[in-house]
């Protein structure tokens, strides 16, 4: 008796259904208790007036047509912010990608060479590089020192003018390619190496080993980090926010920042959760549009 | 013959200096925070295109070291390894079981609850910052170590997604021989895909290490007491831009700070390294 | 395999326990005291035991010198009182507001709180701080050597909410080698036509250029110069400070012994590190007087700067020039010990035996006697800096009244129309039209 009961418990619990929810379930009991309650407060948040000293008062829609209608500055920092992602992300996913094949053999050499080409991704956040930065792309910085040799004769200061400062930005979240980097080499190592001994036996040179193997098996890969990056080049901060604070005329001035200024700064912390909201819809379409196109393009073993 | 060996020599030689002087492009600005903690303060603003300091001096560190209100440098340090190894741990192990729930089985409501894990990367932590706050306070864990910690043993999305994919890149037969041997849901879990997956959790463990080890945001707004401070945060009081700082101090400390996780990184590398051979389908 | 994953699940276990997950809260934290307390200096004991024993929290924005002088400070008043437990809370300067206004979301400001002129009227009208109009007339915070204009300062609606801890003037530094170089003298005060001239001579004879102060400081200063106040005319939609203000913003733009905008933008005057002054981008730097030291210091601690008061206007209506808080404190409203933090408060800017530990650093102490005994030991450079102060304390008028609601977004607005006129992208009429209205409206939203 007792062992067909244990058997059906069992056979309940080795039930797909049931198993996939005891695994996630760490996820819900995380995701129902830290995320979704600030979520819905600043869902409600966005539909108020908050100006966090003192209670918030409803206000329903005001806050989103202000955003769509009078405020200007929210057009430009999204556009601002779309620019930036649309250079950062594929330089920054090419240079990994190219940097892991290179690096790919277990050479002493190479794994110092890894560690190297990571430390930009550790200290990228950090006030030294901040003042680095600045230092660097000065009238009388580096850059412009290294272009003088090369014979162009440069003093511009990249910061200050409004068309190259975005790019001092794009350039330093593109030197920050490291972790994707890594990422691309967790996956690069994941590829059965019978596949390229295989190849070899039937010929194949590099350049199609890389074409007709590596690049269809990387594609999980290259999916996450398309999509991760997507999202924190949408989300990215720290940088506009300590190098050049949105400088000069706002042409470096992300979503993020202007939505931080006007929760904390300007005290309508209602309008910021509206701003948040807004980067949410956005985000989420186009994370899912490039969720739909999987089945085009990315190649799961486990799902042939 | 001879000449292929040269070419291919030639070709080696130009690819190593190629990628050497890539390499000192991409670490100039860390070497010129770490050479500059030996030069004095001024020093750092005014000779910034130089990379080596006029005298080598190790004031800073020392200055640095001291940290303040009482507090040495040894604290923070000790404070930030304890955060980001606990949390790193929940982090890495809650975040692959989550995932392999997710690759491996197909239950009821499932796509809602991705959809939840995918909104949970997308919204910027400034925004829900105040009502998380509020509700930290109301059970009293404000002032304590536990919002840095706990919210990761109930994983977080990006582990989640990455494991997500590395799972979905091993095979079926592999499970489907397992449960012919006799094996359920979880014992495939721990016996094959673990083992499989194994450089996308050392990737995991690197990240989220190096993560709450940079992570100062929650640090400042639940720690009080500086005395709990870790490196992250003292190294941001360090540097106060509405009154001049100490620059010399700030680059020597931080310095110090992207050791460990250089030292992490190079060790950890070795697991990166070793390839992964499917032995399984054949034998 | 198998034994190290079964090691790890049972780490993780004993881990979870640890952190009890919610459960036995207190023990935790005495346990996590108890680690802090080994290694703290201040040698506290467990909080709240014995009869009178009270802990008082206090927080403050500083770098590490002001931490630690401050840390010194109220080690001292803990010996002095027998009862009183102080505990320190401190960030930067960007994360102080954060922390504050979700410490005040939940209810959880600090007792003693390090408060900012631009901060002030928000978090009084939103009932955050206490009024301390009955400590002052009591004389529990002795006000007998403070300047009533000082309490006022502090003041919203004729209710003190917080005592200045120091005092700190507009100033503008120079670089004195240039300046001689060019054979130039410069007034104490000049006008701004005269400021216009000697900038001109200076960059013909030197090279070195000017810039002039475009943000909220210089406006605010102009409207006193014209006897006015810029938001009692911004909250009316008055455009004529503001148009006299961009009309000077113009004028030194489109001058070419001005700093061009580009570097301008680069070299940030707002923050000590990057001014334009210290590299002899600009020969001048528009600052206050309580930031003269960290400038010296930047500049390399060896050039010789010279100060004047801000330039004023030919036609003035009144001297524009003021003595302004550098910052204050203030008791939280939600504070269960008042009377105790009223207490700290009147030592802290009373005392002299603290003040010497404090030597100024938070601007010329507020209580006269203190600043002369201070005095004496500032360095060389700072007593420059406490000199400024006496000169312009001869003539200073009563402050303007604390920032309004609003008042950041006003600031920033303001920022980036003179940018825009920097880059020459709008003329100051343009400007100024643009500006008014939205900042009435700003002001105005802000307060509803």
């Amino acid at each position: 008796m007792l062992n067909s009961n244990k058997k059906t418990l069992m056979h309940k619990l080795n039930n797909e259904k049931v198993a996939g929810y005891i695994f996630i379930l760490p996820f819900i009991i995380g995701f129902v208790c830290f995320i979704s309650f600030p979520m819905l407060m600043s869902l409600i948040f966005s539909f108020t007036k908050y100006d966090i000293l003192t209670s918030p008062k409803l206000t329903g829609l005001d806050n989103y047509i202000t955003l769509f209608t009078k405020d200007p500055l929210f057009w430009k920092t999204l556009g601002v912010t779309m620019f930036y992602v649309l250079f950062s992300v594929p330089l920054r996913l090419v240079m990994a990608l190219l940097v892991a094949v290179l690096l790919l053999k277990a050479t002493k050499l190479s794994g110092f060479y890894r560690a190297v080409y990571y430390l930009p991704s550790i200290i990228g956040s950090s006030v030294a590089v901040a003042i680095l930065w600045k230092r660097m792309f000065a009238s009388d910085g580096i850059i412009n020192a290294l272009l003088q040799r090369i014979g162009i004769h440069s003093n511009i200061a990249w910061l200050g003018r409004t068309d190259t400062a975005i790019w001092t930005l794009i350039i330093l979240a593109v030197w920050q390619f490291g972790s994707s980097m890594l990422i691309f080499l967790a996956g690069l190592k994941q590829i059965p190496v019978y596949l390229y001994e295989a190849a070899t036996v039937d010929g194949a040179n590099g350049f199609s080993k890389f074409f007709k193997i590596t690049l269809p098996m990387l594609t999980p890969t290259i999916f996450f980090n398309l999509i991760n990056q997507l999202i924190n080049g949408f989300m990215a901060f720290t940088q506009s926010f300590i190098i050049t604070e949105g400088k000069p005329r706002n042409s470096t001035l992300f979503y993020t920042v202007y939505m931080y200024q006007n929760s904390f700064k300007y005290n309508k912390m209602g309008y910021g959760c509206a701003m948040a909201w807004c980067m949410v819809l956005i985000v989420g379409s186009l994370t899912a549009i490039i969720f739909m196109s999987q089945k085009k393009w990315v190649y799961y073993e486990s799902e042939r | 013959m001879r000449s292929r060996k040269i070419r291919r020599t030639t070709k080696h030689i130009i690819l190593h200096i190629f990628i050497l002087s890539f390499a000192f492009v991409m670490i100039y600005p860390v070497l010129w925070m770490v050479l500059g903690s030996f030069k004095s303060t001024p020093e750092i603003l005014q000779s910034a295109h130089r990379l080596l300091p006029e005298s080598f001096s190790l004031d800073n560190y020392i200055t640095g070291w001291k940290g303040f209100a009482g507090f040495s440098f040894g604290t923070f340090f000790k404070n930030s390894f304890y955060i980001s190894i606990t949390a790193t741990i929940g982090t890495v192990l809650s975040s692959v079981i989550i995932a392999y729930g997710f690759a491996r089985c197909d239950f009821k409501f499932k796509k809602f609850w991705f959809g939840c894990m995918l909104l949970s990367m997308m919204l910027p932590f400034q925004i829900i910052m105040i009502p998380q706050y509020i509700m930290f306070n109301k059970i009293g864990w404000v002032g304590t170590y536990l919002p840095l910690i706990v919210p990761y043993f109930c994983g977080q999305g990006f582990f989640i997604f990455l494991n997500i994919q590395f799972i979905k890149g091993i095979p079926r037969e592999l499970d489907e021989a397992a449960r012919i041997d006799g094996a359920n849901i979880y014992s495939i879990f721990i016996y094959i895909i673990l083992p499989l997956i194994k450089a996308s959790l050392v990737t995991s463990a690197i990240f989220s290490f190096m993560w709450r080890w940079d992570d100062f945001l929650a640090a400042m707004l639940y720690l009080n007491k500086p005395g709990r401070y870790p490196v992250s945060l003292a190294l941001k009081l360090f540097s106060d831009p509405t009154v001049g700082s100490d620059f010399g101090a700030v680059f020597a400390m931080a310095s110090l700070s992207l050791l460990p996780i250089f030292i992490i990184f190079l060790t950890l590398q070795k697991y990166l390294v070793e390839g992964v051979a499917v032995t399984g389908i054949k034998g | 395999m198998k034994r190290k994953i079964g090691f790890l699940l049972v780490l993780v276990m004993i881990f979870c326990a640890i952190q009890g997950c919610g459960s036995n809260q207190n023990t935790d934290k005495e346990s996590k005291d108890n680690e802090s307390t080994a290694t703290q200096d201040s040698g506290q004991g467990e909080e709240n035991t014995g009869d009178n024993e009270i802990t008082l929290r206090i927080c403050w924005w500083g770098s590490q010198t002001r931490n630690d002088l401050t840390q010194q400070a109220i080690d001292l008043y803990m010996e002095k009182t027998s009862n009183v437990v102080i505990e320190a809370e401190f960030t930067d300067w960007s994360g102080y507001w954060d922390k504050l206004a979700t410490q005040a979301a939940g209810g959880e400001l600090a007792d003693i709180i390090q408060m900012d002129y631009s901060y002030l009227t928000q978090y009084a009208s939103s009932s955050q701080l206490a009024d301390l109009n009955s400590y002052i007339e009591s004389g529990m915070i002795d006000t007998s050597y403070i300047n009533d204009s000082i309490i006022e300062s502090g003041s919203v609606d004729g209710k003190c909410f917080a005592v200045s801890l120091g005092s700190t003037a507009p100033m503008v530094l120079y670089d004195k080698a240039t300046v001689e170089a060019a054979g130039v003298e410069i007034p104490l005060q000049p006008t701004m036509e005269e400021f216009y001239d000697i900038s001109q001579t200076i960059y013909e004879k030197t090279g070195v250029p000017v810039y002039l102060e475009n943000g909220i400081t210089m406006i605010q200063y102009i409207a006193r110069a014209r006897g006015s106040e810029i938001y009692g005319e911004l909250t009316n939609g008055v455009t004529d400070s503001a148009l006299e203000h961009l009309k000077w913003v113009e004028t030194f733009a489109k001058a070419d012994f001005s700093i061009s905008a580009e570097l301008l933008s680069e070299k940030n005057p707002q923050v000590v590190e990057s001014m334009p002054i210290i590299d002899l981008s600009t020969w001048n730097a528009f600052s206050f007087s309580n930031a003269f030291v960290s400038i010296y210091e930047a500049c390399g601690g060896e050039r010789e700067l010279g100060v004047f008061m801000y330039p004023t206007l030919s036609d003035a209506k009144s001297q524009p020039m003021y003595l302004k808080p550098t910052m204050f404190f203030s008791v939280a409203e939600t504070s269960q010990y008042k009377d105790e933090a009223a207490k700290f408060m009147d030592w802290f800017v009373n005392d002299i035996e603290c003040n010497q530990i404090l030597l100024g650093e938070r601007g010329i102490p507020a209580n006269s006697q203190v600043s002369e005994a201070v005095k004496g030991n500032v360095s060389e450079i700072g007593a420059i800096a406490y000199d400024f102060v006496t000169e312009v304390n001869k003539v200073a008028t009563a402050v303007d009244p604390p920032n309004p609601a609003g008042y950041s977004e006003v600031e920033a607005l303001l920022k980036n129309l003179a940018e825009d006129i920097l880059y020459g992208n709008l003329t100051y009429e343009e400007a100024t039209e643009q500006f008014v209205p939205q900042a009435q409206t700003i002001l105005k939203e802000a307060v509803e």
